[in-house]
Order: structure tokens, then C-alpha cells, then sequence
């Protein structure tokens, strides 16, 4: 009897301890059948587009897969919170995509970590030229000679407008656009809604998230403003009287002439339901506001209120994560897909943004689209977060927490200035 | 296994039989698979992450010893000292009204009502819901300016939104009534389980001798359950102690960080920054307010009995 138990429990713990260790070796024999079968080149392709400009990328790797029999890329969507998280973990468990999705401005850090490679053999060998490419974006994800990504889109603030609403408040030109020049213009031109509009709001914009410390960003360039921290010198670099404007311009939309109401999350609902006269969102949420508006939204260029135009913006980039589990055939596959989506700019900009290369920008197809050439010309104006090998403020929590303290009225402008100083330096350290 | 320890007390106890180990290894070797599991994933994250709170742990690249540098840099912390104390005030206003509410609960639905049923299944279902879902349901309905109780509110009249969520003391109540209505199912069920184990003789008694419904609650239900509710309440605390999702899912520990908890510190620390060594740190400070908090309920327990 013991004896039968005891041969049991160990064919009991042989069993599970080797279904464990077979679990772990999943992923190289699906390499290795891939290899064997020879037919389609498989591309695990990790995106963070999770918002209304997921539904494009989603048609644009159908379209990719049915032109190119012998490649399959595998589209997965990551949480845009979560997504380089779950990036840096899945290098660091061996488990890295084929090929990646990050914001230019956050190669630097990416690459400093040790989790995407150079992949300037692998353009080469597949026929994209980084010369094609317009812009700063390049530029930004350039170190020490080496490319570590290649540019799909600019993405950049924008005012969005429901027309009828705005005819009825009377706040359009002849040409349909709306009547202001500065900030003082801008001002008296959502009061004259916020006088007579009763329960419509102006403007809005989300006032948690990553909204705030863009719009202020953008403003804060308007005036003038430098580099808001320096990563050679580890510090924030903000211009303390500017920076002080900057932020009270904002503040005061809020708070002195109350025409953006506070506490908005979902300000596409918002819009969309036809609550809010004008809109501040990103060029990724065009392609969902024209479904649900139709002809009744317009849009612009971020509006320039302080003399130099400047918009935050940033940049979609493809990278190579670090995987030692993908093959010369594999890597090719990927950047195959990487040039026939830049090739092909006009159809990743059906979400909004802007594409990266000087013939995409002027193409035909481009023109066709509704509403781009409204906005087009921002791809001037847009100003970058420096690069940083540490941090990516654009989406830093403590950071958002400095800018809803003060939407929500609980700092002041000139604590904030400390607060957001001090976070830089903190987290700079 | 249980069965196998208290058996094996006891025939050691009795020193009747003085086996030798073999005839127990077969037992041993039955353990084997839990003691794999539980080693590969709890033992093994335990000590592990004990270690890396003593380093700067970079997620790729060197790891360096620094001592209890990642202690004292989260003792300078003032996120670290707001984190927790967001958590502790949670603890301390979720703990009694979760505990109350579940006994009210669990006294209505004992009750010989019409429907009874029906009522202990409204008030244990959303129990069973998923954290995403009660995240989704309840973003919706207290979203300020697209939400269902703002606009029920503007139906009478109301001019402008209530900021539920963007509102530090607002935000907070949400949260507590979001887990209250998520989670007093659970303490329904073990009051209900206590309130049925009590013999009806004892209120027919009491009856008897003139006493109201109040003092019968008060006399003979609430002491009878005593045992019970130092069971919920430990749980309860734990449980609140380790709050997260909701919070993360609802607010994301907003408005200006007023509802971020120490968990949700922890991870941001850890998955957000990369900071392994300060979260690790954070991790153990924590566990150790858990493991005291655990010491004095045994010893509560320990002394009623």
C-alpha cells in the first residue's frame, strides 16, 4: 500500500514539474513549426492603440495580411496605460513582440533600458530610407548615429467645433472659423457662449490624465518657454515667469472665467453628445468624432493665443524590441509590414494624425481625406518633450497630479510651479 | 492533509506506535506537488523580493547592494506617508460601515419576509462581479458630466454637475460605496450563517419573559454572533487594507493623488517607474503592519476562546 502511494505521488510530481518546464518551451516550437512549415513568416506586433484609432491599425494589418500571403502579422493591442509595463516585462521574461509601437519621445528611455535594438540593418535590408521622413521625430529617436525607430505619424492637440452650435452662438467668421486672434479674443469668445448657452459648455477638455499637462505644455511654448527640464543637468529648466503665465492662462479658463468646466473624463462622450461648443482633444480622436458628429464638426490647428504658434505633439514610432527568438525572416517580415505602412502614411491617417514623410503629407490621397487639410499645417507648429532617458512625463502620474490640483482648484498657480518643479527634479534624481 | 496532521498527533501523543519515517514518506511525498507550488510562488517572491528591497534592482541591467538606502529614501517619501495614510483612513471608515451594513443586511434577509430570496440574491450578487465590471458600472453612473446620477439629479432641478469623482472627500465616498455595494454580500452570507445557527428557543424564551425585539438584538442576537463578527471584521480589515483595483479602475487615484493607496503606490513604484528596490521596500513595510494586525486578531480570537 505504501509503496503504491509513494510510486504514485512521485508519478504525481514527475507530471506536474514537466508540464510546467513543456509550458515554458511553448514559444520556441512555435518557431520551430514555423520554421518547418515554411509558408507564412509569422510578426507578433504588440500596439498601444486602444482608443478610436485602434479600429484603423486593426484594417490596415487585415489589408497587410491578405496583400502579403507569405507574411501573418499578428495584431495585439495593449492597454495605452499599461502598454510599456508590459513591454519591459515581456523582454525581460524573454517574451518580446516581433515588433513594437513607441512614442517618440520615449525611445531614448526604451533603448537606455535595454529594451529595443538599432534597427538600421533591418531598414536597409528592406528599402525604408530615413531620409523619406519629415520632422523631429527622426531626429528623436537618433543616438549616436544609430536609428531605434522608424515614424508612423505626428500626433498633436487640435480645436474641434460642432458648427451648428457654434453659428448659433454666433461665434464664426464668414469663413466658418471661429472669431479670435489671442487670448483675450479667445476669452471673451467662450463667455459670449457661457452668457447665453445656459447648460452648454464652451470648450472641453479632459481634466484628468495626461490632457492638462499638454495643453499647458503647448501654451507655455506659445510664450516662449524653453525646455522644461534638461537631462544632461538631472533638473527642471522651467522659466519661472513664463512658466507662472503659462500656467495661469490656463487656470483661469477654469477657474476666473469658468468656461471649461472641471472634472471632465470622458470628453469625447462629452462632445459627442453635443454638451460642449468646442473641444480640445488630439488628432487620434478626429476619426471617432466625425462618425459620431458627420458634417456637424469642424476643426482646426491648436489655437495659437500667444503669438508663436506651438502645439504639443508626438510621434508614433515602429521599434525592433530586444528578442533573441526572432530571426533574420522574421525581422525582414516586420519591417516589410513597417514600409508598406509608412508607404502607404495616408491610410494609418484615416485615424487623424499626420503622417511622417514629405510624399505622404502631399499625396493625393491625403487631400481626399475629410478635414486634414484643416489641420495639416500643424505639423509646423508641433514642439516635442526633450528626450529623456528616465522618465516619460508625458504620462507620469505625479506629474497629472500637480496639473488636477489645479484644475480642480485646490493650488495655485504659482504652488503648481513648485509642485511641477519639484516632481521634475525628484524624478530626475 | 489537516485529517493526516491531527492524526499523527495524536498517535505520537499516544506513543502507542513508534513508526519510522519511511512508512510516512509516501504522506511526505503527496505533499510534494503543494509544496512545489507554494514554494515556486509564494515562498520563492517572498525571500526574493525581501532581497531586492535592499537593492537598486534595475529591470535590465546591473543590480547593485545599497543596505537600507531603499528604506530610508521611502521613510523621506511624502507620497509614500499619503499613500498610506489614504489607506489606513479607508481601513478605518470602510471597516465599521462594511461590517454594520452586512449585519443590517443579513437581519433583514433572515427575516420571514415575502421574496427573501430574491432579496439575499440582490444583495450577494454583485459580489461575483468582476472588478472590471464594477469599475465600468460605476465610472458610468458617477461620471460628472455623462453620468446617470448626475443627470437623475438635474432632473430636479440642480443647476451645474456634482464632481463625484473629481472631488477629494466625493471621490472618497464613492470609492467606499462602490466596495460597500461590491462587497457586503460576503459579510451578509457569514452573519446569515451565524443568525441560523442561533436556536430559536433562546428568543422564545426571552419572549417570554417580556423582552422587546430591541433588547432580544441586543441581549441575545449580537453576543451569540460575537465570535463571528471578530472573524468578519479581522477579514474586513485585511480585505480594506488591500485595496486597489477599484480605486486604480474608478478614479486611477485621482483627483490630485487624494485617493491613491499604498498598494497602488507600490505598483507604480515597481511597473511605472521600474523603482524595484523602493517597492520592494514598500512592499515589506506594508506586510509588516498586516502581520501585526494578524498577531493581535489571533490573539483576540485566541483569548475569547
Amino acid at each position: 500500500m505504501v509503496n503504491r502511494l509513494g510510486i504514485l505521488s512521485v508519478f504525481l510530481s514527475i507530471l506536474i514539474v514537466s508540464a510546467c518546464s513543456s509550458a515554458s518551451n511553448v514559444g520556441e516550437s512555435d518557431v520551430g513549426n514555423a520554421k518547418s512549415a515554411e509558408m507564412k513568416t509569422k510578426v507578433v506586433f504588440w500596439d498601444l492603440f486602444s482608443g478610436g484609432d485602434g479600429a484603423v491599425m486593426t484594417e490596415i494589418v487585415k489589408e497587410f495580411n491578405e496583400t502579403h500571403p507569405n507574411i501573418e502579422v499578428e495584431k495585439i493591442t495593449q492597454e495605452w496605460g499599461e502598454y510599456y509595463t508590459k513591454l519591459t516585462t515581456s523582454v525581460l521574461g524573454n517574451k518580446a513582440p516581433d515588433l513594437g509601437v513607441s512614442h517618440a519621445t520615449r525611445v531614448l528611455q526604451l533603448s537606455t533600458e535595454g529594451v529595443i535594438q538599432p534597427l538600421d540593418e533591418e531598414a536597409a535590408r528592406n528599402g525604408i530610407d530615413f531620409s523619406d521622413f519629415a520632422g523631429t521625430s527622426i531626429e528623436v529617436t537618433t543616438f549616436d548615429g544609430k536609428h531605434y525607430a522608424v515614424p508612423i505619424d505626428y500626433h498633436a492637440l487640435l480645436l474641434f467645433w460642432n458648427k451648428p452650435l457654434a453659428e448659433k452662438y454666433g461665434v464664426l467668421d464668414e469663413n466658418g472659423k471661429p472669431i479670435f486672434k489671442n487670448y483675450d479674443e479667445f476669452v471673451s469668445m467662450l463667455l459670449k457662449i457661457k452668457e447665453t448657452g445656459g447648460d452648454i459648455m464652451p470648450l472641453a477638455i479632459n481634466g484628468n490624465g495626461t490632457h492638462p499637462f499638454r495643453f499647458w505644455y503647448s501654451v507655455y511654448k506659445q510664450m516662449g518657454g524653453g525646455d522644461i527640464y534638461n537631462s544632461n543637468q538631472n533638473k527642471a529648466t522651467i522659466d519661472p515667469e513664463i512658466g507662472l503665465k503659462s500656467l495661469k492662462a490656463v487656470y483661469d479658463l477654469f477657474h476666473t472665467h469658468k468656461v471649461i468646466s472641471p472634472g471632465i473624463k470622458k470628453v469625447d462622450e462629452v462632445f459627442q453628445s453635443e454638451k460642449a461648443v468646442f473641444m480640445i482633444n488630439g488628432t487620434w480622436a478626429v476619426n471617432n468624432t466625425l462618425n459620431g458628429l458627420k458634417d456637424k464638426l469642424d476643426v482646426m490647428e491648436f489655437p495659437n493665443l500667444f503669438g508663436t504658434p506651438a502645439v504639443y505633439a508626438d510621434s508614433h514610432t515602429f521599434i525592433l524590441p530586444k528578442n533573441p527568438r526572432r530571426d533574420q525572416k522574421t525581422a525582414d517580415a516586420a519591417m516589410t509590414f513597417v514600409k508598406w505602412v509608412t508607404d502607404n502614411g495616408w491610410k494609418w491617417s484615416k485615424a487623424g494624425h499626420l503622417p511622417t514623410t514629405n510624399k505622404v503629407l502631399e499625396s493625393e490621397e491625403l487631400k481626399k481625406q475629410p478635414l486634414r487639410d484643416k489641420y495639416k499645417e500643424e505639423v509646423k507648429q508641433m514642439v516635442f518633450l526633450p528626450p529623456n532617458p528616465k522618465v516619460w512625463f508625458a504620462s507620469y502620474s505625479q506629474l497629472s497630479d500637480v496639473f488636477d490640483a489645479l484644475w480642480i482648484n485646490q493650488t495655485t498657480p504659482e504652488e503648481a510651479l513648485k509642485n511641477i518643479e519639484q516632481v521634475i527634479n525628484e524624478a530626475l534624481k | 492533509m489537516a485529517l493526516t496532521d491531527t492524526e499523527l498527533a495524536r498517535r505520537t501523543a499516544g506513543g502507542k506506535m513508534k513508526r519510522k519515517i519511511s512508512e510516512y514518506f509516501s504522506y511526505y511525498l503527496l505533499l510534494l506537488p503543494f509544496v512545489f507550488f507554494y514554494g515556486a510562488f509564494t515562498l520563492y517572491p517572498l525571500v526574493h523580493g525581501f532581497i531586492v528591497s535592499f537593492y537598486d534592482w534595475k529591470i535590465l541591467g546591473e543590480k547593485q547592494f545599497i543596505g537600507l538606502q531603499n528604506y530610508i529614501k521611502i521613510f523621506h517619501d511624502s507620497v509614500f506617508y499619503s499613500s498610506m495614510w489614504h489607506t489606513i483612513l479607508f481601513v478605518l471608515i470602510s471597516t465599521p460601515v462594511i461590517v454594520v451594513a452586512g449585519f443590517l443586511f443579513a437581519c433583514i434577509v433572515h427575516q420571514p419576509l415575502r421574496g427573501k430570496t430574491v432579496y439575499r440574491l440582490v444583495f450577494f450578487v454583485p459580489i461575483v462581479l468582476s472588478v472590471s465590471v464594477v469599475a465600468s458600472v460605476w465610472s458610468a453612473v458617477l461620471d460628472s458630466h455623462t453620468g446617470m446620477l448626475n443627470s437623475i439629479i438635474k432632473l430636479f432641478g440642480s443647476k451645474g454637475e456634482i464632481l463625484w469623482l473629481s472631488h477629494p472627500t466625493l471621490a472618497w465616498l464613492a470609492v467606499i460605496v462602490i466596495t460597500l455595494w461590491w462587497t457586503v454580500g460576503f459579510n451578509m452570507i457569514l452573519y446569515l450563517a451565524g443568525l441560523q445557527e442561533i436556536p430559536d428557543e433562546l428568543y422564545e424564551a426571552a419572549k417570554m419573559d417580556g423582552a422587546n425585539a430591541w433588547k432580544s438584538l441586543l441581549y441575545i442576537t449580537i453576543p451569540a454572533l460575537n465570535r463571528i463578527t471578530v472573524l468578519i471584521t479581522f477579514l474586513q480589515i485585511i480585505a480594506s487594507f488591500k485595496i486597489f483595483s477599484q480605486v486604480y479602475l474608478v478614479t486611477q487615484g485621482g483627483p490630485a493623488g487624494a485617493t491613491r493607496t499604498i498598494i497602488q503606490y507600490i505598483y507604480e513604484e515597481a511597473f511605472k517607474k521600474y523603482s524595484f528596490g523602493p517597492a520592494s521596500a514598500m512592499s515589506y513595510i506594508f506586510c509588516f503592519v498586516l502581520l501585526i494586525i494578524s498577531m493581535i486578531q489571533l490573539r483576540i480570537s485566541k483569548e475569547r476562546e
